[in-house]
This record gives C-alpha cells, sequence and structure tokens, in this order.
C-alpha cells in the first residue's frame, strides 16, 4: 500500500479515535504522515495527547488468566481420542441418532419377521417351483402369440 | 498421549514463534505446531496453551465480563482447535482462528442472555468510590471494565481486538468479517463513547473539578 504524503486534521481525528495514540496501531499508509502532522500542529499534538489520556485509562482494566483448573482440563481434552471410528463414519454430529435409528429398523424386521404371518402363504410347495411354472407359462404364452 | 510423544527443545523450531513473526512464517510455524497436535505430541498442545489460552480467556472475558463464562469459551475453543488439528489448513493462523470461534461463542451467549442475568463486571462497578472519595486501583479497573462492557456489542468486539488484543486493523475486519472502513467506524464509536463514560473518572484521576 503506498504512503499517504499527507493527512488533515480531520482525518487524524479519526485515525486517533479508532486507533489511539499507539503508532503500531495506526494502518502503515498513514503512519508517518499522520505522526508529521502531529509533530508539526498544535492542534494534533492536542488530540494525540487526547487519545493517549483515554488509553492510559483503558490500560488499567482489569484482565484475568485462566485458571490452572482449566489449564488442566484443556490439556487433558487434546490426549482424548480425537475422532472414534463411528464419528469418522457419521461425522454429522451426535452419532447415537442414526444408531438408534438402525437399532430400531432391526428389531422391527426380526419381530415382523417373527409374529407376522408368511405372505407367501402356508403352502408346502417349495417357492421356487412355482416361480419356475410361472416363468414357463409365461414363455410358452409368448411363443403361442407369435 | 500416544507415542507420537516428545519433548520439545530450545532448538526446536515451534520455540521461534514469536509475537510480530511475518505472516508467512507464524502460519508456517502454525502448520507444524497443529501437525504436531495432530499426531498427539503433548509438548506441542501445552505450547499452544501456554501462547494461547491466556489471550482467548482475556478477550472472551473483556466481551461477557464474567470469569465463568470467559472460561467456557476458553475451553470450547480449545476443544474445536484439537478437533481441528487432522484438518488444519496451513495458510490459517492459530491465534485469529481461535478468535473467530471466540467471537462467534461470544456473541452466542450475549444474544442468549436474558436483561435480568447478573454480569459480573456490572456487579463489580456497582461499588463505586469508598468513603475516602478516593478511587482505589481496583476499583478503576471496575469502572473501565462496566465501560466496556456497556457498548454495544460490536463496538465492544472492536475495541476489544485491537485495543486489548492488539490485532491490526486487518486481522481484525477479518475475525469481525466486515472491511477495514467499518472496523474503523466501529472503533472510532466506540473509543468516543468510552471517552464520554470514562470523563468522571478521568477528571476524579486527574484530580480536575
Amino acid at each position: 500500500m503506498a504512503a499517504n504524503e499527507h493527512i488533515d486534521l480531520d482525518r487524524l481525528s479519526i485515525l486517533l479515535d479508532a486507533y489511539g495514540a499507539d503508532r503500531t496501531r495506526w494502518p502503515e499508509a498513514e503512519r508517518a504522515a499522520a505522526w508529521a502532522l502531529i509533530e508539526a500542529d498544535d492542534k494534533a499534538r492536542a488530540l494525540y495527547e487526547d487519545a493517549r489520556a483515554l488509553d492510559g485509562l483503558l490500560n488499567q482494566a482489569s484482565t484475568i488468566e485462566p485458571s490452572p483448573e482449566l489449564k488442566a482440563e484443556v490439556l487433558a481434552a487434546a490426549s482424548r481420542p480425537r475422532e472414534s471410528w463411528i464419528e469418522a463414519l457419521w461425522p454429522f454430529g451426535a452419532a447415537w441418532k442414526p444408531a438408534s435409528a438402525l437399532a430400531a429398523a432391526v428389531l422391527l424386521g426380526i419381530i415382523a419377521g417373527v409374529v407376522l404371518p408368511n405372505p407367501l402363504g402356508s403352502s408346502d410347495e417349495p417357492i421356487e417351483s412355482e416361480i419356475g411354472e410361472l416363468a414357463m407359462t409365461t414363455v410358452f404364452d409368448i411363443e403361442n402369440e407369435q | 498421549m500416544s507415542s507420537h510423544t516428545a519433548l520439545l527443545t530450545a532448538s526446536d523450531p515451534v520455540h521461534a514463534i514469536v509475537p510480530g513473526m511475518a505472516g508467512s512464517d507464524a502460519r508456517a510455524a502454525d502448520a507444524e505446531l497443529m501437525r504436531r497436535v495432530a499426531a498427539g505430541d503433548a509438548a506441542a498442545c501445552r505450547f499452544l496453551v501456554d501462547r494461547e489460552l491466556p489471550g482467548i480467556v482475556a478477550f472472551a472475558y473483556r466481551m461477557l465480563a464474567s470469569r465463568s463464562d470467559a472460561e467456557d469459551v476458553g475451553q470450547e475453543c480449545f476443544l474445536r482447535l484439537w478437533k481441528t488439528a487432522p484438518k488444519w489448513r496451513p495458510d490459517a493462523k492459530v491465534r485469529t482462528w481461535l478468535h473467530r470461534v471466540a467471537r462467534n461463542l461470544c456473541i452466542d451467549r450475549i444474544r442468549a442472555r436474558k436483561p435480568s442475568d447478573p454480569i459480573d463486571g456490572m456487579e463489580l462497578a456497582s461499588n463505586g468510590p469508598g468513603p475516602s472519595g478516593m478511587l482505589q486501583q481496583k476499583q478503576v479497573s471496575r469502572v473501565i471494565d462496566t465501560a466496556v462492557a456497556g457498548l454495544p456489542e460490536r463496538q465492544r468486539l472492536a475495541v476489544a481486538l485491537v485495543h486489548f488484543q492488539e490485532f491490526s486493523n486487518i486481522e481484525a475486519a477479518k475475525i469481525m468479517d466486515v472491511s477495514v472502513e467499518a472496523l474503523e467506524s466501529l472503533l472510532a464509536r466506540g473509543r468516543r463513547a468510552l471517552r464520554g463514560a470514562l470523563e468522571d473518572l478521568r477528571a476524579d484521576l486527574l484530580g480536575e473539578p
């Protein structure tokens, strides 16, 4: 980005309002020009001092350090296996939902097989022969039609 | 931890990662770190926790004004980091990635809060000056915390990222998913609001009437 050679008081005011008085936070392209204006102009200097005072206050905000317990928990989580084979097969969230659905379907199938009557009837004749007869009939019919 | 665990030595490139490292170098170093994390390297995990957890918790605290919420966010960020390690993109920076995740988690928590929910920072600030009329350092900090916590969500986020977390304007804009111009506007409005909110405090500290 090309450096701006000149900036005016309005732009300096916006820069200081946004980034404060720490020059390292100013956009690089405007840094030199902004500082040159502060050194050369009393109004610019006053704006800069005002921003510096606010920075000084904000720097007194409290901060917290992570507790040793949190650090231990985070490190313990790092050593746990990251992806089980279930997650590898089902990477869309909780695996218990599709697993439960599959188990329910299997169970329903078994119950249906045991409880419901045979849909093919109670004939003792082998099913294969019925199918064979049907196939032969169909072939015979087609040949006759020709 | 798996057999991949290895102690990092002083000559290890991981130790060469310092704040201010050029972007591409920092990304390459982070990619190497994340490769080790994915391989179960305990020393790499510890290095990342030491380097990034304090910053993430401090950021979440600035956003949420609650230690317990901030620690929850810090923990969730790292759980997601560990999970992402095998799929880490080499063009990403861990610090930026973590702050993006933390931003989303903080916003979710802020939006889920009811107006009646107590916030640590607010409780602290209600103490006000002591009987002597002089503000003690702790009280000064509390007043400032409350002023920051009182900013609208996006202004608070901008101020937290640039002033407190010391991100560049470009990085902060990326984390917030806004343009640099929009970030600048949010920062300017946020800092002006803070100046107004802290005017009395400033006068008090300077001994002005």
